[in-house]
């Protein structure tokens, strides 16, 4: 199964000041964009392209303003091997179907969230320039795919109400 | 050398974390007075606690030549149990805060800035707030698409003071203090905010920031120019595009200068 997590990519180079040692992984700047709730780790399981988009184009739609959408997918088979428990649970977002596709990776410790942090840095990195996440979000809005009424922020709703 | 460290707020949840925090919160051994707040969890926690102090080196960028004057934490806030800092060269010390604004505000408590003989201009002024700012930007989490008390002030400023700000603004994400999260995050937001007084200076300081040598600076440069929208910054892109190093931002880049083509394209058929 393979999983997508919201990043920031810039986060994920090789940091320069570090004295990077060849077989290093990411960069530990790379963790503030693994926040862990309660040692858990929300993310989306993605069977193909079209889910990837639009689970990322739900999870523009939590947002307080229409912004660009950086996101990894990368590969669950090895999570259990490593303690990492991977449940089921359902996501806050304003498209129905994408909160189907949530789960959250537990029984996260330190060690354990490292060698995730590993994971996700070897998988795919993909960057959705603001220009599409805006198309792509007006265009779920007018399609029904998003509750406008699940969406939180004031300003994003607006936005979309206004341009749908 | 003992290294000093604020940690987050600690809620009453009975976690191995939240267990590990406390007793790195806890201090001293003081293990009945321990254990008995251990067995009862506070009601309110501050969000920060400093848990050691022990070298004021390690706090060199805090330094001041005014005597170090702490209040003493709130009573009756059973924990943390207040922590014994030793200093180089005062009495040992006790702080809670909560957050390291406050921390900075308290550790020169009782002096008031020296006064300058000259006055002080708005343009030094707003170099202070905006130092300020940017410093204690530090300890917040930037996500796409959040406003943050970062973004909030720093558009604050830029409404207040016009064109005017951004120069200092520029000299702030430059200052080698900086952070260059932050740096990201104003960058970021200089691009992403509606004000038209304002638009060509800020497009300018975006388009000077695409020569960094700081990838994620370019980075951050780049998205503030997309979210911008202007083709005036078409040239620098394609200068941006033939100069950089790293595979996926010249193809952001690239992807940002053919949607500012098209809007050029499209505003030359609409006239």
């Amino acid at each position: 199964m393979k999983f997508l997590r919201k990043v920031r990519r810039g986060k994920w180079v090789t940091h320069p000041v570090v004295d990077w040692p060849e077989d290093s992984g990411p960069n530990c700047d790379a963790l503030d964009d693994m926040q862990t709730e309660e040692c858990r780790l929300s993310v989306y399981a993605t069977a193909d392209v079209a889910d990837r988009k639009r689970v990322a184009v739900a999870l523009a739609a939590t947002r307080e303003e229409i912004s660009l959408m950086d996101y990894a997918v990368f590969d669950g088979s090895s999570l259990k091997s490593l303690g990492i428990t991977i449940r089921q649970t359902k996501g806050d977002t304003p498209d129905r179907d994408v909160n189907e596709l949530h789960y959250d990776l537990g029984n996260l410790t330190v060690k354990r969230l490292a060698q995730l942090t590993e994971i996700v840095s070897t998988g795919e990195h993909r960057r959705i320039s603001r220009q599409d996440v805006k198309a792509a979000l007006y265009e779920a809005a007018r399609d029904g795919q998003l509750n406008m009424a699940w969406i939180k922020s004031p300003k994003m709703r607006e936005d979309l109400w206004s341009n749908t | 050398m003992k290294i000093l460290r604020t940690i987050s707020a600690l809620d009453d949840m009975d976690t191995p974390q939240s267990r590990w925090l406390r007793s790195v919160g806890q201090g001293p051994p003081d293990k009945a007075a321990s254990t008995a707040q251990q067995q009862k969890p506070p009601s309110v926690s501050p969000s920060a606690v400093i848990v050691e102090i022990d070298d004021a080196l390690v706090a060199s960028d805090l330094r001041t030549t005014s005597p170090l004057h702490l209040a003493e934490p709130p009573k009756g806030q059973g924990w943390p149990k207040p922590y014994t800092a030793t200093l180089p060269d005062s009495a040992a010390q006790v702080l809670v805060v909560e957050t390291m604004t406050e921390f900075v505000r308290r550790w020169n408590c009782g002096t008031d800035p020296p006064k300058s003989a000259k006055p002080v201009s708005g343009q030094e002024m707003l170099a202070d707030v905006l130092r300020e700012l940017f410093h204690s930007a530090n300890d917040e989490v930037f996500e796409d698409g959040m406003t943050s008390r970062f973004s909030d002030a720093l558009r604050g400023i830029v409404r207040e003071h016009g064109v005017e700000a951004i120069g200092p603004i520029g000299t702030a994400i430059r200052a080698a203090d900086t952070s260059v999260k932050v740096a990201e995050e104003a960058l970021r937001q200089i691009g992403c905010m509606n004000d038209r007084k304002t638009h060509g200076a800020r497009l300018s300081l975006l388009v000077r920031s695409l020569a960094s040598p700081d990838i994620r600076i370019r980075d951050a440069a780049s998205i503030g120019i997309e979210a911008m929208e202007d083709p005036a910054a078409i040239p620098a892109l394609k200068r941006a595009i033939e100069n950089e190093p790293t595979g996926w931002l010249r193809q952001y880049l690239t992807d940002v200068m053919n949607q500012l083509l098209k809007t050029r394209y499209e505003v030359l058929e609409e006239s």
